[in-house]
C-alpha cells in the first residue's frame, strides 16, 4: 500500500489505519532466509534453490509470506511442494494443450517432477506461470536433495493429484460436459485439487517430527481443511470463473427447482443465468446453499487446528482458514459477488493474521463470523434452517472446547489465569470436581487405612503444633551450639 | 423374556409416539394408561382410563396387563395450576414407583425435562453433571425435578429389582403438539411475527418428538440387567435433544415459512427494553387483574441460551437423532395445516 493511500485510509477509516500500522510494526514477516545462519534451512547458498524462492514470490501472492515463516527446513520443503503443484496446475489449466498431449504429460508428472534436467516449454504464451516450467530443472534438482521422508510424500501426493486432474480434464475434453453434476463430484474434484494438498502438508508436518507422528493419519480432517479453502474460493470466484468458462458449482445445487420455486420461476439451466438481471433473488438462494456446504467443513477445520503444536505450522494452517470464513461471510447474501471479484478489506485481513495464533482465538473468530452469517440469513431462504444448524454447530464446538464460563485474564504479575463465571452452572461442577480431585490426591498421598490418620496437613491439631515447636526449638539450639563451638575453635586457633 | 409395556400418558403428545414406535418394532404387549381417551384408538393397544394419582386404578392396570416396563410420560405441563401440577407430577410419580415395586415391575423410564437444571441463567452445553438449582426457575421445573429425584432414588441394585432411568427431553415439538406449536402459530395468526426480543444469538434446543420417543425405547432396552450398557443407564439421567440447537427465533421463523409466511421486516426489541415493558405490564396486570401479554418470565425464556450436551445419551443409549429439524418442521406444519383445516370446517 502506498503512502498516499494510507493517508486516505487514515482520514476515511481511522480504525483500519491503526490495524494496518500495528500489523506493519509487529507482524510483518521478518525471517531473513538469505542470512548465512539460515542457509542450512533455506538453501539460499545454492543457486537453484535461490531461483526456487524467487519462483515462490512470482507464483504465489498469498502463501509466499507464511511459507517463509515456517520453522526450520519446513519453509524450504513446503516452498518446493508448492512449486511442484503449481507446475502441475499450470499444465492442467492450459487450454492451448490438446487432451492427447495433456493426458500422458499429467499422468507421468510425478516422474517428471523429479527427473533431472526436465523442462517444459510448450505452455501457451498467456499461461502466467509458464516460466516455472521453462526452468523446472531447478525445482527437480532441489527436490532430489530433500530427505526421502519429505520427497516420498510430495511424489505420492503429486501422483494422486495428477490422476484426478487428468480424469477430470479427459472427461471435459471427450464428453463436452462443462458442468459438475453432483455434489459428490464437486467434493471429489475439490479433494483432488485441495484436499490432497491438506493431506500432503499434514504428512509433511508429521514427518518433520515437529508435530505428532499420528497427525499424518488424520486425513479426513486434513481433507476438510483443503475443502474449506477451495470451496470458499470457488464461491467467491464465481464471476471470474464464468468469464473464463470454468464451472465448478455442482448443478445438483444451482439447478435445484426449490430456489426457483421460492421466487416463482423455473430452476436455472445454465450457471451464467445467476448473474443476469432479474435473477438476483434466486441466485442468492443458490449461493446460500453453497455457503452451507462450506460451513459443514468448519468444525473439522477447528478440530484439525487443535491438534497442532508448532506455532509457525499453526499460523500457516490457521490464517487461510480464518480468511476463508471471513470471505464466506463477505460473500453471503451479497449479490455483488455475482458481478465482480470481491475481497475482504486489507485491514480485516491484517487483523485476522494477527489474531490467528491459537485455537481458542481462531474458534472465536469462526464463531463471530458464524454469527454474522446467521444475522444476514433471512427466513425466506430455502436453506435458512441448515444455516442455522451449521452456525449452531460452530457455537457448540466453541462452547465444548473453550466454554464461555471460563475466561482467561492476566493477573497483576502478568501470568494468565482462569476465571470462572460464578453465575454459570458449570462453575459449580468444576469447583466440585476440583474439590474431589484435591481430596483424592490427599488420600492417595496418605495411602489407606492406618496411614489416613497422618494424612492431615501439618499444623491442624494442637499436638502437631507442639511437635513443630519442639523441632524448631531443637534446631535453634543446634545452630547456637555450633556457633559457640566455631567461635571457640577460632579462638583456640589464633591464640 | 419380552417386556410388557405400559405407557402412562400414552394418549398424550409424547406417549402416542412411544406407543407407535413400540408397535412398529413389533412389540405385542403394549398398553396405555391415561386420563383422556385415545384420539386414534388402535386395537393392538389396551387402554386403561384412570387417574395416575389414584393408586388403586393404576395398580389394577399394572396387574391386568402384567406390565414389566412402565414408560411414565404422564405429566401436567407449564401453565397448569401449581397444586394440580405437583399432584400429578410428583404424587403421581410416587404412585407409579410404589405400584411398580409392589408388582415386581422391572423397568421404569421416566420422562423428565431439560429444564430441571435451569435457573434462569444462560446454560450453554450443560451436561448431566449440572446440579439442580436451589430455587427452580418455575413450578413446572420444580415439580419435574422433585419427581426425577424420586425416580432415580427408586433404582434398586439387586438383580431382580426395579431399574429406573430419567430422560430430560428439551423443547419438544411435533404433530399433535398442543403447547409450543400453537403458541408460535398463534403469533402468526395474530400477525405478530415481526417482533424479536433480544439479539437472537441465544441457542436453544428443540426436539422433534419422534426422536425423544426413540430415546425412551433405547433407554428401556438398556435397563435390562443383561444389557452391556446397563450399568451406565440404570439410575441415571440423560439429556435428550435433536443435537442441533438453533438461535431461538429461527425456530418459529422456520415454522412460519413452512406455513407460507415470511415476516416482511423484523423489529428487534433489546432485552433490557423488553424487561422494562414486562415489569410495567406485570404492574398493570396486578392492578387490572388480567394476565400480562409479556412477563419477565417470557423475556428470560426467549432470550436465554439453553442447550445441552447429549454425548452421554449418544454413548450410553446409542441415541442418535433419527429425524432432522427440517423433517420435524415439515411434518409438524403438515399436521398443523390439516388440523387447522378440519377446525375451520367444523366452525
Amino acid at each position: 500500500m502506498g503512502a498516499m493511500s494510507m493517508l486516505v485510509l487514515l482520514l476515511t477509516h481511522p480504525l483500519e489505519f491503526r490495524t494496518l500500522i500495528q500489523y506493519k510494526l509487529w507482524h510483518e514477516s521478518n525471517r531473513d532466509i538469505t542470512a548465512p545462519s539460515e542457509h542450512a534451512h533455506s538453501g539460499w547458498n545454492r543457486v537453484p534453490m535461490r531461483r526456487c524462492w524467487e519462483f515462490l514470490d512470482l507464483t504465489s501472492r498469498s502463501f509466499a509470506g507464511v511459507i517463509r515463516e515456517l520453522d526450520g527446513d519446513l519453509a524450504r520443503v513446503i516452498c518446493l511442494f508448492y512449486l511442484v503443484l503449481r507446475a502441475l496446475d499450470t499444465i492442467e489449466d492450459d487450454m492451448t494443450l490438446s487432451d492427447d498431449k495433456k493426458q500422458p504429460l499429467l499422468r507421468a508428472f510425478h516422474e517428471y517432477a523429479v527427473k533431472p534436467g526436465w523442462t517444459f516449454t510448450e505452455n501457451g504464451p498467456d499461461e502466467k506461470d509458464r516460466q516455472l516450467l521453462v526452468e523446472y530443472d531447478v525445482v527437480a534438482e532441489e527436490i532430489n536433495l530433500l530427505d526421502a521422508r519429505y520427497r516420498d510424500v510430495i511424489i505420492d501426493i503429486t501422483l494422486k493429484m495428477e490422476t484426478g486432474m487428468a480424469d477430470y480434464a479427459h472427461r471435459a475434453a471427450t464428453t463436452g460436459e462443462v458442468y459438475v453434476e453432483k455434489s459428490a463430484e464437486y467434493d471429489l474434484y475439490c479433494h483432488y485439487v485441495a484436499g490432497l494438498v491438506g493431506e500432503g502438508l499434514t504428512r509433511i508436518w508429521a514427518a518433520s517430527g515437529k508435530e505428532a507422528p499420528w497427525l499424518g493419519t488424520q486425513l479426513a480432517l486434513a481433507n476438510s481443511m483443503g475443502l474449506m479453502l477451495q470451496k470458499t474460493n470457488i464461491i467467491r470466484d464465481y464471476r471470474e470463473d464464468i468469464e473464463q468458462r470454468r464451472f465448478f458449482w455442482p448443478r445438483e445445487i444451482w439447478g435445484r427447482a426449490v430456489y426457483g420455486k421460492a421466487v416463482g420461476r423455473p430452476a436455472f439451466t445454465a450457471m451464467e443465468q445467476m448473474c443476469q438481471p432479474g435473477n438476483e433473488q434466486q441466485a442468492l438462494w443458490v449461493q446460500s446453499a453453497m455457503v452451507v456446504d462450506v460451513l459443514s467443513h468448519a468444525v473439522d477445520a477447528l478440530d484439525y487446528l487443535r491438534l497442532l503444536k508448532q506455532q509457525s505450522v499453526f499460523n500457516f494452517c490457521a490464517i487461510p482458514q480464518t480468511m476463508a470464513i471471513a470471505t464466506l461471510c463477505l460473500c453471503f447474501m451479497n449479490y455483488e459477488m455475482f458481478q465482480r471479484n470481491i475481497k475482504i478489506r486489507k485491514a480485516e485481513a491484517a487483523s485476522l493474521i494477527m489474531r490467528s495464533t491459537n485455537p481458542r482465538d481462531v474458534a472465536y473468530i469462526f464463531r463471530d463470523y458464524a454469527r454474522k452469517i446467521h444475522s444476514k440469513a433471512v427466513p425466506g431462504d430455502p436453506s435458512f434452517l441448515q444455516i442455522s444448524v451449521a452456525c449452531g454447530k460452530i457455537e457448540q464446538w466453541c462452547e465444548h472446547y473453550y466454554p464461555s464460563f471460563v475466561s482467561v485474564s492476566k493477573s497483576a504479575s502478568g501470568n494468565a489465569q482462569q476465571v470462572f463465571d460464578p453465575t454459570d452452572a458449570r462453575t459449580q461442577i468444576v469447583q466440585l470436581a476440583e474439590k474431589r480431585d484435591r481430596q483424592l490426591a490427599i488420600e492417595k498421598r496418605m495411602g489407606n487405612g492406618a496411614a489416613k490418620e497422618a494424612a492431615r496437613p501439618l499444623g491442624e491439631s494442637s499436638s502437631d503444633t507442639r511437635e513443630i515447636l519442639l523441632y524448631v526449638g531443637a534446631a535453634f539450639v543446634i545452630v547456637f551450639l555450633i556457633g559457640i563451638g566455631a567461635a571457640w575453635l577460632l579462638m583456640q586457633f589464633f591464640e | 423374556m419380552l417386556d410388557s409395556y405400559l405407557v402412562t400418558g400414552g394418549n398424550g403428545l409424547l406417549g402416542q409416539h412411544v406407543v407407535r414406535q413400540l408397535l412398529e418394532r413389533g412389540e405385542n404387549a403394549v398398553a396405555v394408561f391415561d386420563i383422556v381417551p385415545a384420539p386414534h384408538p388402535d386395537e393392538r393397544v389396551k387402554v386403561y382410563t384412570g387417574d395416575i394419582t389414584n393408586g388403586t386404578q393404576f395398580s389394577q392396570a399394572v396387574q391386568d396387563c402384567r406390565a414389566t416396563c412402565i414408560i411414565h410420560t404422564a405429566a401436567l405441563i407449564q401453565g397448569a395450576p401449581r397444586d394440580a401440577m405437583f399432584c400429578v407430577n410428583v404424587t403421581g410419580t410416587e404412585c407409579v414407583i410404589a405400584t411398580a415395586k409392589a408388582h415386581g415391575v422391572r423397568k421404569l423410564v421416566f420422562t423428565s425435562s431439560a429444564s430441571v437444571v435451569f435457573d434462569g441463567h444462560d446454560q450453554a452445553g450443560v451436561d448431566e453433571s449440572a446440579p439442580y438449582p436451589k430455587v427452580p426457575f418455575d413450578e413446572y421445573n420444580g415439580s419435574k425435578a422433585a419427581a426425577e429425584r424420586l425416580v432415580l432414588a427408586a433404582n434398586e441394585d439387586k438383580e431382580d429389582g426395579l431399574k429406573t432411568v430419567s430422560l430430560r427431553v428439551a423443547g419438544l415439538f411435533g404433530p399433535g403438539d398442543r403447547h409450543a406449536i400453537p403458541g408460535f402459530m398463534g403469533a402468526l395468526q395474530a400477525g405478530r411475527t415481526g417482533m424479536q426480543i433480544g439479539d437472537n444469538t441465544n441457542l436453544f434446543d428443540f426436539t422433534y418428538i419422534p426422536n425423544a420417543a426413540l430415546a425412551h425405547l433405547l433407554a428401556a432396552d438398556r435397563l435390562a440387567p443383561t444389557h452391556p450398557a446397563h450399568a451406565r443407564v440404570a439410575g441415571k439421567s440423560f439429556f435428550i435433544t435433536n443435537g442441533h440447537p438453533l438461535p431461538f427465533w429461527d425456530f418459529p421463523r422456520m415454522l412460519w415459512r413452512e406455513a407460507g409466511h415470511v415476516p416482511a421486516r423484523i423489529t428487534v426489541l433489546p432485552r433490557w427494553a423488553a424487561m422494562l415493558i414486562a415489569v410495567l405490564m406485570e404492574v398493570w396486570s396486578w392492578l387490572s387483574g388480567r394476565p400480562p401479554v409479556l412477563s419477565r418470565f417470557r423475556v428470560v425464556y426467549v432470550t436465554a441460551t439453553r442447550w445441552c450436551d447429549i454425548r452421554a445419551a449418544r454413548e450410553a443409549l446409542d441415541y442418535e437423532p433419527r429425524w432432522t429439524m427440517q423433517e420435524g418442521v415439515r411434518e409438524t406444519i403438515k399436521w398443523w395445516k390439516e388440523a387447522e383445516g378440519s377446525r375451520t370446517k367444523e366452525q
